[in-house]
């Protein structure tokens, strides 16, 4: 069989005029086989005639490890510490008051009714600002005024940061980035008034003025709640790593974490359209009680039925589950309380569960609730949760 | 494998995403650099070492590193640049690509084949005797440019431009040199 393989010399060589008349039958034979072929070859000759590739620009960090942290969906393996083993049980907790929050195990329906207790308190309503210059501000803390550099009012209060929607005359469209840690939530309005819930472990880009044809904002990742203002002139772009949001006026909830599997975009009032997906080409749209599943491994998504209230009911102070199983509600408690979670017993991450939790009571109160009517035996050590 | 080598790589295998983290900061620019030599183009190449690090990721418990990280990075951006081309058709028989790419990044090229090694050494000797002797420290014994400067009595800003001269240099004699191999 003949050799169809060329060498990489012979590119350069063409590139420098250097080729012989034989190797120049080669290097065509070559170049006529496959349009890539030519545009490698374009590529290359551009590269040894000007000592840089054609797109040359500097390696862009930031943006490069933002295209990677999505990617990361694999389970580290379980690293259980040292002292599980011990057979140390947990104090008994002491009993303070009658909540009205329920927790039902899926396969039974018994309701449960579980009491107060303190420890581990529950997350903060705080985040982080970054202003288009760069300055970071610490939000929740209480009422402040900043001003952008076009003349932007930023007004922050207790739980909330609000944009004014002032005339500007600024040609370059400025963006901040509120970021959330562990624990952290905080409502944002944005300057065209619509509003943000914006969850722990989140981060998010916005222009300080909305200018023009459309709204854009951007979640680099974590999880956020719209409730976006009607303007059908002006649609309103929410982009995620795999893929755009597109609405006129609506209700939704995004969740976008590195360690979980999926990206779901949950719909509950309006229409929203998915555009922009990584590794397809079609746009689709999806109705109220809606969710869009995205899976970042095999780069399929789904659309299914669920309550979309459920997957919003975060941004109400509470944890609400549908037929969620133990590692699923785990992974949120993980994030917005400061703990880590370990399963011994591998067969529970599969419990499913329905029902509400509160999500401002300290994490014992959450635990009890589990415990009660789960098959799991829950220790808290620290700040370790395990599970056996 | 260096203890160190061993320490970073237990941690990510372990999942710890600090430790990921600072091994992609130190090693993306270099290794984007070094797969445009045979990529030729900005964004492939960018694409091809996020797909390295993820894979890194997810594999790191099946990932075997012989020498050191550096060494396992620059080997597996090498063959995944060569299975690129090698869906265009095309090859890398005299390394000619490999030796330009250690040569165009900023990192020490302790790592190279060992015949490409003798190579380069000879064409070291060729250069201008500061530029030679600016080369060796920074790129064979790994010496950083602070430490050069001092012992050669010249400034910091001198050792940058030498090596900048000197990888131009190396580069233009290696090229040439596989040019004569090809022709035999």
């Amino acid at each position: 069989m003949k050799q169809s393989n060329i060498d990489i010399e012979l590119i350069r060589k063409k590139a420098l005029g250097e080729l012989t008349p034989e190797e120049k039958k080669a290097y065509n034979e070559w170049l006529g086989k496959k349009e890539t072929h030519k545009l490698y070859a374009n590529k290359a000759e551009y590269y040894f005639s000007h000592n840089k590739v054609v797109n040359e620009q500097p390696a862009d960090f930031e943006k490069a490890w933002l295209r990677i942290l999505p990617r990361l969906v694999h389970k580290p393996k379980l690293r259980i510490p040292r002292w599980v083993g011990a057979a140390a049980s947990i104090a008994v907790i002491a009993l303070v008051s009658y909540t009205t929050f329920l927790l039902v195990k899926t396969s039974h329906d018994q309701p449960v009714v579980v009491q107060n207790a303190t420890n581990i308190q529950a997350g903060s309503k705080t985040a982080e600002l970054q202003l288009s210059n760069g300055q970071v501000v610490r939000l929740g803390s209480g009422d402040m005024v900043l001003q952008e550099t076009d003349g932007t009012t930023i007004n922050t209060a207790s739980s909330e940061v609000s944009y004014a929607n002032n005339v500007v005359d600024n040609e370059t469209v400025l963006y901040n980035t509120i970021r959330l840690n562990k624990g952290e939530e905080f409502t944002l309005t944005l300057a065209d008034g619509t509003r943000v819930w914006i969850n722990s472990m989140s981060e998010l880009k916005f222009p300080v003025q909305f200018q023009g044809d459309t709204r854009r904002v951007e979640l680099v990742y974590g999880e956020v709640s719209f409730d976006v203002a009607h303007n059908a002139e002006k649609p309103f772009i929410l982009k995620t790593p795999v893929h755009d949001v597109e609405v006129l006026g609506t209700r939704f909830n995004v969740s976008c974490y590195a360690n979980d599997g999926t990206v779901q975009t949950t719909l509950a009032e309006g229409k929203v359209r998915i555009n922009n997906v990584i590794g397809q080409l079609e746009s689709i749209e999806i109705e109220p009680d809606q969710q869009y599943v995205f899976d970042k491994k095999d780069l399929t998504a789904s659309v299914k039925d669920v309550n979309a209230e459920a997957y919003l009911a975060w941004t109400k102070g509470r944890f609400q589950f549908e037929d969620e199983n133990l590692e699923s509600i785990f992974k949120k408690l993980e994030r917005w309380y400061n703990v880590d979670v370990y399963f011994v017993n591998n067969q529970a991450r599969q419990e499913y569960f329905n029902g509400r939790l509160p999500r401002f009571e300290n994490i014992d109160v959450i635990l009890d609730m589990i415990e009660e009517v789960s098959d799991v035996e829950i220790e808290l050590k620290d700040n370790a949760v395990i599970l056996k | 494998m260096r203890i160190e080598d061993k320490i970073i790589f237990n941690e990510i295998k372990q999942g710890n995403k600090e430790v990921y983290k600072a091994l992609f900061d130190d090693y993306y620019e270099h290794l984007v650099t070094f797969a445009k030599s045979f990529l030729f183009d900005q964004q492939e190449s960018e694409n091809l070492v996020q797909d390295l690090f993820v894979f890194l990721w997810e594999n790191a418990s099946k990932v075997k590193i012989e020498t050191s990280v550096k060494a396992y990075f620059y080997q597996a951006v090498r063959n995944r640049c060569l299975n690129y081309i090698k869906g265009l058709k095309v090859r890398d028989k005299n390394h000619l690509m490999y030796m330009d790419g250690m040569l165009q990044t900023d990192d020490e090229v302790e790592y190279f084949d060992p015949q490409i090694m003798v190579d380069i050494k000879t064409s070291i000797n060729e250069l201008p005797e500061q530029m030679a002797k600016v080369f060796t420290m920074k790129m064979i014994d790994g010496e950083t440019r602070e430490s050069i400067a001092q012992e050669l009595g010249v400034s910091v800003n001198t050792v940058k431009t030498q090596l900048q001269r000197a990888k131009k240099k190396l580069r233009e004699k290696l090229l040439d040199k596989t040019n004569l191999l090809f022709f035999l």
